[in-house]
């Protein structure tokens, strides 16, 4: 191979290298979905005190994620992490009808961002294997992605425990990838 | 086992209209045979699930559920005050919102409990995860899988899990939980206050039954509740409460089809013949051969680590090697097993295994 060759070929890998930004609230089941997402076991999960990241491929992308922990306190060391990111996903506890407001208004701030500034988000609306899980749909009315401008948005619905939905849900990223190329 | 005991009339108090489903759970609507039941059946079906699953704004009663009535579903438990609140069975997930001086026991849960906003509560609950927020006054004897953690808590107070039941064993199983992993006193506080410690451990000779009374009414009358030390499923441990000695032992018994029985055999005879050593902490974990050569500092347990999960105990007290060493002898044949050789060599074994198992837990 000559150098050329070489070069370009480093240079279409490193483009392909994505970093992904998984945040919500504590509970939401981000390490979960980051275990799924790796093709984990999920059976011994401990509540994250700082951060995790795995790499994961999926169809020709080397994707980066960072899980970081969602507890009230540690929220104002998300900032930290925005630099350079390529996607966000937002996750949330379906069931969790108390913390609609707070969830949203996290996720309110995290859009107004200026380092997330026109990055695509999916949200996941997790745990739908439970039984009093809200709907996407109404998840999405209730944090009023439709009012979204500037970015391109996707919800879906997903259990990260027993991986229904996960598959889709990755499939948005790479395709969202591709329209952003 | 059949249970007849009136559903519709225990759970007649709680509101019907907490969760409005639109129809459209296009998620959900999966129907796994051709024939599509109406949307009016399955509202209706919802509805006394929903019933069935939540214990909401109740005062001043002892309510639950019994064995087979939960099988793995979630619970939400909230509002209530006053109350006594018995689930005797495995869970998914539990929420406790809003609730002031409650008595609480949970069977088994699969994933985490979070409880929220809640004061002068006494809980009994094993779990994976265990998390507070905005709570205050609440003493809890637990079985956690992993590091509990709590924020923006105070007055919490925690003790190691002691109950028996008939079905409880199973019901670990279901949920997929060792009774031998048990962090329930390393307490992780994410409200680090210098000047204010916000949990502390209940006294060592507390007893569940104080904190949480058996149930006395008609619907939990064959649940059959044991208090004897030596019937409880999750073994007493002393946790990280000062030790009574320097000096440790480490014993760890390899996988095969009586491993179980032969941890809970010793522990039997260790408190018969020495209830003057202590049981620090317990951990069910796998081992790889290479790790086995790192924590046991030789090749010669790398078949026996490949066999299944290992358990390991660290008991301390004055001679606790050479005594350990003895029961252990009695116990049984010494195959199959690994104990410290001498006081030189326990200390670091000890800090090698559970560092390992520590490693292993965290993600």
């Amino acid at each position: 191979m000559g150098l050329l060759a070489l070069l370009r070929k480093l240079k279409s890998s490193s483009e392909k290298e994505l970093r992904i930004l998984l945040l919500g609230l504590d509970n939401a089941g981000k390490t979960t979905l980051l275990k799924k997402l790796a093709e984990e076991d999920v059976s011994h999960i401990t509540p994250t005190q700082g951060f995790n990241i795995k790499t994961v491929q999926s169809q020709g992308f080397r994707l980066n994620v960072w899980d970081i922990g969602g507890q009230r306190k540690i929220r104002p060391y998300w900032k930290n992490y925005f630099d350079n990111t390529d996607i966000l996903l937002y996750v949330i506890d379906s069931t969790d009808r108390k913390r609609f407001e707070e969830t949203g208004m996290e996720l309110n701030e995290l859009l107004e961002e200026e380092k997330l500034h026109g990055v695509p988000l999916v949200v996941f609306a997790n745990k739908q294997d439970l039984a009093t899980a809200a709907p996407a749909s109404e998840i999405a009315e209730g944090l009023q992605l439709q009012a979204i401008r500037g970015r391109q948005w996707h919800i879906q619905a997903c259990s990260a425990l027993t991986a229904e939905g996960v598959k889709d849900g990755m499939q948005h990223i790479v395709s969202m990838m591709a329209k952003k190329k | 086992m059949s249970w007849s005991f009136p559903r519709e009339e225990i759970h007649t108090r709680i509101e019907s209209d907490l969760f409005v489903f639109p129809n459209t759970t296009e998620y959900r609507a999966s129907p796994s045979t051709g024939r599509q039941p109406s949307v009016i059946r399955k509202d209706r079906k919802r509805e006394v699930d929903m019933k069935n699953i939540m214990v909401d704004g109740v005062k001043n009663e002892t309510v639950g559920r019994i064995p087979q009535q939960i099988n793995g579903q979630q619970f939400v438990i909230q509002n209530c005050e006053n109350c006594n609140i018995y689930v005797f069975d495995h869970i998914n997930t539990v929420t406790v919102d809003d609730c002031i001086n409650c008595n609480i026991f949970l069977g088994p849960i699969k994933t985490s409990i979070f409880i929220r906003d809640c004061k002068q509560c006494r809980f009994v609950l094993a779990c994976q995860q265990f998390r507070t927020r905005d709570c205050q006054k609440i003493d809890v004897f637990l079985c956690c899988g992993t590091q509990p953690i709590i924020e923006a808590s105070s007055g919490m107070k925690f003790g190691c899990y002691q109950y028996y039941y008939p079905e409880l064993e199973d019901q670990f199983k279901q949920a997929g939980l060792s009774v031998f992993n048990n962090t329930w006193s390393n307490i992780h506080d994410f409200s680090q206050d210098p000047t204010e410690a916000h949990f502390s451990l209940l006294p060592e000779d507390a007893k569940v039954e104080d904190y949480v009374p058996d149930p006395t009414s008609e619907l939990f009358k064959n649940v059959h509740i044991d208090h004897m030390t030596s019937k409880s499923v999750v073994p007493l441990t002393h946790g990280t409460r000062r030790k009574i000695s320097d000096q440790s032992c480490l014993i760890v018994f390899f996988h095969d089809d009586y491993s179980q029985s032969k941890v809970w055999q010793f522990i039997k005879n260790m408190g018969e013949e020495h209830p003057e050593l202590i049981l620090i902490q317990t951990k069910e974990v796998m081992m790889q051969p290479p790790d086995a050569s790192r924590v046991f500092r030789t090749d010669t347990y790398a078949s026996a680590v490949s066999q299944g999960p290992v358990i390991g105990l660290e008991y301390n007290g004055d001679n606790s090697v050479q005594c350990c060493q003895e029961v252990l002898s009695r116990t049984g044949p010494a195959q199959n097993t690994f104990i410290s050789q001498s006081r030189d060599v326990s200390a670091s074994q000890i800090e090698n295994f559970y560092n390992f198992a520590d490693m292993q837990m965290a993600v």
